[in-house]
């Protein structure tokens, strides 16, 4: 659509800045697709004429530019008209990015020049991820062990300082509890793999006592269980409560609980009587913890223990193994 | 209230605005967009732009809300006439629906917090 049509006659110059006008027009709507930029400007010529309608001729470049104003900026009208999917998405990563740039350079900024308390946790979270992204190569477990190293002094440094480590904690934590919790499992669980073999304990016996109820006869000459071995076998299986296909777990998780019981009895008297080296190896896991916590924990285990002794002395007699 | 956060939240309060009241506009009668922007444009601080009624008439057009239709003029060629579709209808009763909601809602909490 040109000026042609306009019935209003424009000095050049009118003329010129109104299709100059109509030009931005298109350009900002154009980003829009939910408007025909070719209405837009059918609309607009056609306001133009009727602002223009009894004024006098020649419209003059003076005039024309006061009725522009009124119909105002055209790029703003873009936002007027709603944002296009693209230009949404545009926008929120536009502000994403300045959002990262700037946090980059505030972590850069603290890292070569803030505080050391906050460069020691800034550090510590580094390592943690740079951690967990090469954790399949063995490096990924040194920096894991770095970041614990780097947290716990940031732990530290705070309290020197008087002041409570407050939002850094998230930034030290996660490092420091990639370590301790694991730790912690470790020194408190390991006793249950003495469940394995009273597992396998009692999975021999089973074999044996299976293959001496064989009525095949050549399988069971072929195994050769000694009369004793099959007698010795059979009161193990007897003595074992509840159903003979459940006798392996059931020996596997009595053998743990006794084990465990023992251990924490061992540990809850190690605590009671070091109260400091608990805080110390699990913090910030035990940072409530004071000695007599290790004594209940030493009381209770040692009580279970000696209930579990009671039941496993049972067992070996009624076993044979005494 | 930062002046960029002021302007932003001015211009989508308006632009809500203004999109119920041009379709208010054209409740039962159908006017040319010169009309609408004329009616529209008295409201006080409603319409910074004349032009900007333009986009959204060509949106509204576009979504089915209004329909378009040319008509001689004794003072000139023939003038575009926009009218409400059905839909456009439907879609007024529901605006102002929420309108009504969100201002009730809004006195309320004035009368409340105001003294």
């Amino acid at each position: 659509m040109t000026g042609a049509i306009l019935m209003t006659t424009f000095t050049p110059e009118a003329e010129a800045r109104l299709e100059e006008y109509l030009r931005q027009v298109r350009a900002a709507v154009a980003r829009d697709p939910e408007v025909s930029p070719d209405e837009i400007e059918a609309d607009l010529r056609e306001h133009v004429e009727t602002e223009f309608r009894s004024a006098v001729r020649p419209v003059t470049l003076t005039e024309m530019e006061a009725v522009l104003v009124r119909l105002g900026p055209p790029e703003n009208w873009a936002t007027a008209g709603g944002r296009s999917a693209k230009d949404v998405v545009v926008g929120d990563l536009t502000a994403l990015g300045r959002w990262v740039r700037t946090r980059t350079r505030g972590v850069l900024s603290t890292l070569w020049r803030g505080p050391e308390d906050w460069r020691l946790a800034y550090l510590a979270f580094g390592l943690f991820c740079f951690g967990l992204l090469t954790l399949p190569i063995v490096v990924g477990v040194l920096l894991l062990a770095a970041s614990y190293v780097m947290g716990r002094a940031a732990a530290e440094l705070a309290k020197e300082k008087g002041a409570p480590l407050g939002a850094r904690r998230w930034l030290v934590y996660p490092g420091v509890l990639a370590v301790s919790v694991p730790l912690f499992l470790a020194v408190m669980l390991w006793p249950v793999s003495a469940g394995a073999p009273a597992s396998e304990f009692v999975e021999a016996h089973e074999r044996v006592a299976r293959a001496a109820d064989l009525h095949d006869r050549g399988v069971r000459d072929a195994y050769q269980p000694s009369a004793e071995r099959v007698k010795q076998a059979r009161r193990v299986m007897a003595a074992i409560p509840g159903p003979r296909d459940w006798a392996e777990p059931v020996a596997g998780v009595f053998a743990a609980v006794g084990a465990l019981a023992l251990w924490w009895t061992l540990v809850g008297v190690a605590m009671w009587a070091f109260p400091k080296w608990p805080t110390v190896v699990f913090h910030p896991l035990l940072d409530g913890y004071d000695g007599w916590h290790g004594l209940k924990l030493a009381a209770v285990a040692g009580v279970a223990f000696l209930i579990w002794l009671g039941f496993a002395t049972r067992f070996a007699e009624a076993a044979g193994l005494t | 209230m930062d002046p960029d956060l002021l302007a932003n939240w001015t211009t989508q309060l308006r632009k809500g605005l203004l999109e119920l009241c041009v379709l208010s506009a054209l409740k039962g009668r159908r006017l040319y967009g010169y009309d609408i922007v004329k009616r529209l444009g008295a409201v006080g601080g409603l319409v910074m732009g004349e032009g900007t009624v333009y986009p959204i008439l060509s949106r509204f057009k576009r979504e089915g809300l209004v329909e378009t239709s040319l008509e001689e003029s004794p003072e000139g060629p023939a003038r575009k006439y926009y009218q409400l579709t059905p839909r456009g209808r439907q879609m007024l009763g529901k605006m102002l629906t929420v309108w009504a909601e969100v201002r009730d809602g809004i006195d309320h909490v004035a009368a409340e917090l105001l003294p």
